[in-house]
């Protein structure tokens, strides 16, 4: 056992430690604007821009009907193979909820 | 014009056609003079006629100079404006430019170049670093900007500047050119200096220890390295063949509408022209290049240079020449050249900011004495930081004397917490190991043997170092039962630890493969992708895929490089560590028999480079096949998948083959009898489906596989009638 490395140590020191652990697998990612992003992520930087694969991105929109004020929500939804994040967006970087 | 620069400037009355002086009056000038020179560090010695005049002037008409006001814009009313020097340098700043123009088409005749940063260069060391710390431009750099702005305006508005203009500081591109040739000469014997030569000096000056400059010269490698790979990336294709002459046609006129468009921009914003002075552009061109340097270009830009030598491969598979990295491009030639200058310029300008980066990494700000504000130093790899976040050693320090560790957040997550980060590790070492693969020393060059073998070796052990590291966070010495899975399976069950197994075997020694593959062999059972439930869904199946991809081909070619020995050893502690009916099942754990049935075969029959086996081995290998054979009969049908596509049965039909070739005749009854039913299956779908020939010829290629190792052929199979 003194040949290894302990079991333990993941060498987390940092917050963008645990981000790179989520490197090459699915995560969630909540930006600015009312949008949401899963996918892939690839790569990531200092700033959290991400390339992110295989993404599903959820936009919520808020329409106010002009007449009755009344307030409509709707979920936009569509697909990017590839996309780039700009990170002043992220608001949240997460692993995707296992629910 | 009563007083300028305090001097008085009223003509002194002519008495006997000599400038006749009172002795107050010449007292005066002279205390006026010394202090102007005391002032402006200027010698004015030099500038005294003295004794010297002759009367040469005497004889001059001295008469009809009533237009001269109207001429040099005389007249004290105006004097209050001549030194707003913002305003008059926009007001000639048309005149500026044309002369910059001018010069610059001169130089590019005389070969050589306008380069203020040059002459800010050629400065010590010392000197050098003060001024990178205090973010100012030299200030001689600075009055010779001013000075030779005002050499133009004196030029324009008649405005005389106690002489100054009259010394050769015509304008100011002239001036950094003439102190560059100046202070150059001796260095070069008098020459203009080819840019060769200049920047071997500037190497010189750089790096002021000898043993220095080896490095040095690697580092302006990689420098050229990285623009030729920023050029690349600008320059878009080279052009092909002849067929594109066409479109070259095209792209000339977009090229001609894009460049009137730029002109007219130009002549737009020309008003805002020469609001700036060449080392004022310099100072600002400095600090946003510093943001951008990197001592390891290689690594850094890795991404580019890797797409780039795997795009050029591509189309030179092609048949299509290489855009090698510093080959012109067809379309962007002639912004190029008018380039060339400006990256060479620029690349002197990286250089000198990543050696000041060098000699004070710390500083992450300066504040200029004055300014509003700081100037952040931060780089591309530094953004600048809003959290600050203590180390771990600061947080050990304030909990040392409670718990060491704080409670995991639960088993799960910490466990896959856990094994990310080890994969996260081996990357970090594989990374490392190959970046210092590309730094390998050089074979030794004649003469220097003695010092290529202390860096070859110095190189060695700290390559052994690392490659050690990465083993040890691989985890596969770690003893069997222990942990289950078994940490090496843990980490063979993400898609990125996968990924990165061909990488690491790069760097392992032959025993250090043999331990992988015999812990591998001996954990099989725990890989995800041999858990049935995988094939179901498609991210599943994409595992399986990866690991077949990943995994087996690199182990494939250890195995057929593998004497008998070592393959009995591995194929018995396959059967006796994993359920062989379940491993079989699996597309992984069928591959991996398959390859161990089949190498032994090999070296049964005495091919590769081994002897063939003894008595007793084969004896061993006999025994290992019949429990084999045992514990999979009545299972050989079981291992098609249900419901495959004939594409994906193929692997199981080559296991068939490699169990066929070693089979007793009871044993080869036994398989026929098995998989009867899909051999016919197959061949009847060939012979009567609709489908296309050349899928039915595949399902008698995969047939054939097995009926080939039998001694039999598909078309002697009777298909019943239905």
């Amino acid at each position: 056992m003194d040949d290894h490395a302990p079991l333990e140590s993941a060498g987390i020191e940092e917050p963008l430690d645990l981000v790179r652990l989520s490197l090459d697998e699915r995560i969630y990612v909540k930006l600015r604007g009312d949008r949401e992003l899963r996918g892939k992520l690839h790569a990531y930087d200092g700033h959290l821009n991400m390339v992110l694969g295989d993404v599903e991105e959820t936009i919520t929109v808020v329409d106010v009907n002009e007449e009755t004020l009344e307030e409509v929500i709707r979920i936009v939804k569509r697909n990017c193979e590839m996309l780039f994040v700009r990170g002043d967006g992220v608001i949240l970087v997460s692993p995707p909820s296992r629910a | 014009m009563a007083d300028f620069f305090g001097f008085n400037t009223v003509m002194p009355g002519r008495q006997g056609g000599k400038i006749a002086l009172n002795l107050e009056e010449q007292q005066e000038l002279d205390r006026q003079v010394q202090k102007y020179a005391l002032e402006t560090g200027e010698d004015f010695e030099i500038y005294d006629y003295g004794e010297t005049y002759d009367n040469l002037a005497d004889d001059l008409e001295e008469t009809r100079d009533d237009l001269n006001d109207e001429t040099f814009g005389g007249g004290g009313a105006e004097a209050g404006t001549d030194f707003d020097f913002a305003s008059n340098t926009r007001q000639i700043a048309p005149a500026l430019k044309k002369e910059e123009e001018l010069y610059i088409q001169q130089n590019d005749h005389a070969g050589g170049r306008r380069s203020s940063f040059a002459s800010l260069w050629e400065n010590d060391a010392a000197n050098q670093k003060d001024n990178f710390n205090k973010g100012l431009p030299e200030p001689s750099q600075a009055a010779s900007s001013i000075w030779g702005s005002f050499g133009n305006t004196a030029a324009m508005g008649g405005v005389d500047l106690g002489g100054r203009s009259a010394a050769g500081y015509a304008h100011d591109p002239v001036f950094g050119v003439g102190t560059f040739a100046l202070s150059r000469s001796a260095a070069f014997g008098g020459n203009q200096p080819s840019l060769e030569e200049i920047e071997a000096q500037l190497l010189r000056t750089a790096g002021t220890q000898p043993q220095m400059s080896m490095q040095q010269e690697r580092k302006v490698m990689s420098l050229e390295e990285v623009e030729a790979a920023l050029m690349n990336i600008n320059g878009g294709r080279p052009i092909y063949s002849e067929a594109m002459i066409a479109e070259q046609e095209e792209k000339r006129a977009r090229l001609e509408k894009r460049r009137s468009e730029r002109l007219a921009r130009q002549a737009e914003t020309s008003k805002h022209n020469g609001l700036m002075t060449q080392s004022d552009k310099d100072f600002i061109n400095r600090i946003q290049i510093s943001q951008l340097v990197t001592d390891d270009p290689y690594a850094d830009d890795f991404y580019c240079q890797v797409y780039t030598a795997l795009r050029n491969r591509h189309l030179q598979q092609m048949g299509i020449p290489g855009n090698s990295m510093d080959s012109g491009s067809g379309s962007n030639d002639g912004r190029r050249r008018g380039n060339v200058r400006t990256e060479q310029r620029m690349q002197q300008q990286v250089q000198r900011i990543v050696s000041d980066a060098k000699r004070n990494p710390k500083r992450t700000n300066v504040t200029v004495e004055g300014a509003l504000g700081k100037i952040a130093v931060n780089s591309v790899l530094n953004p600048r930081q809003l959290l600050q976040v203590s180390k771990r050693g600061s947080i050990n320090d304030v909990s040392a004397g409670n718990s060491p560790k704080p409670p995991s957040p639960g088993p799960v997550s910490t466990k896959s917490h856990t094994v990310l980060g080890w994969i996260e590790n081996v990357y970090t070492y594989v990374l490392a190991l190959e970046q210092m693969r590309r730094q390998q020393p050089p074979p030794p060059r004649m003469g220097e043997e003695e010092l290529a073998r202390e860096a070859i070796q110095q190189w060695n052990e700290e390559y052994s170092v690392l490659a050690r590291k990465m083993w040890n966070e691989l985890r596969i010495t770690v003893p069997i039962g222990i942990v289950h899975p078994h940490p090496f399976i843990s980490i063979l069950n993400y898609s990125k630890g996968k990924k990165v197994i061909p990488r690491v075997l790069r760097h392992l020694l032959p025993e250090q493969t043999l331990t992988l593959l015999t812990m591998l062999v001996a954990n099989f059972e725990s890989l995800n992708v041999c858990k049935s439930e995988v094939y179901a869904d498609v991210q599943g199946n994409q595992e399986i895929e990866l690991f077949m991809s990943t995994i087996v081909p690199p182990l494939l070619g250890f195995v057929s490089e593998a004497p008998f020995r070592i393959v009995v050893g591995l194929l018995a502690l396959f059967i006796e560590r994993n359920n062989m009916i379940w491993v079989a099942r699996s597309k992984p754990g069928l591959a991996f028999l398959t390859l161990f049935l089949s190498r032994a075969e090999i070296l049964k029959q005495g091919q590769g480079n081994y002897p063939i086996p003894d008595e007793r081995e084969i004896q061993q290998w006999n025994e290992l096949y019949n429990r084999l054979f045992s514990q999979l009969q009545t299972h050989f049908s079981g291992l098609f998948m249900p419901k495959a596509t004939m594409a994906e049965d193929v692997h199981v039909w080559r296991f068939l083959a490699a169990m066929a070739v070693g089979a007793s005749v009871e044993q080869q009854h036994v398989l026929v009898t098995e998989v009867r039913e899909q051999v016919l299956d197959n061949v009847i779908a060939a012979q009567t489906s609709r489908a296309a020939p050349e899928k039915a010829a595949q399902r008698i290629g995969n047939v054939n596989l097995f009926l080939h190792a039998l001694g039999l052929d598909a078309s002697q199979v009777s298909v019943p009638a239905m």
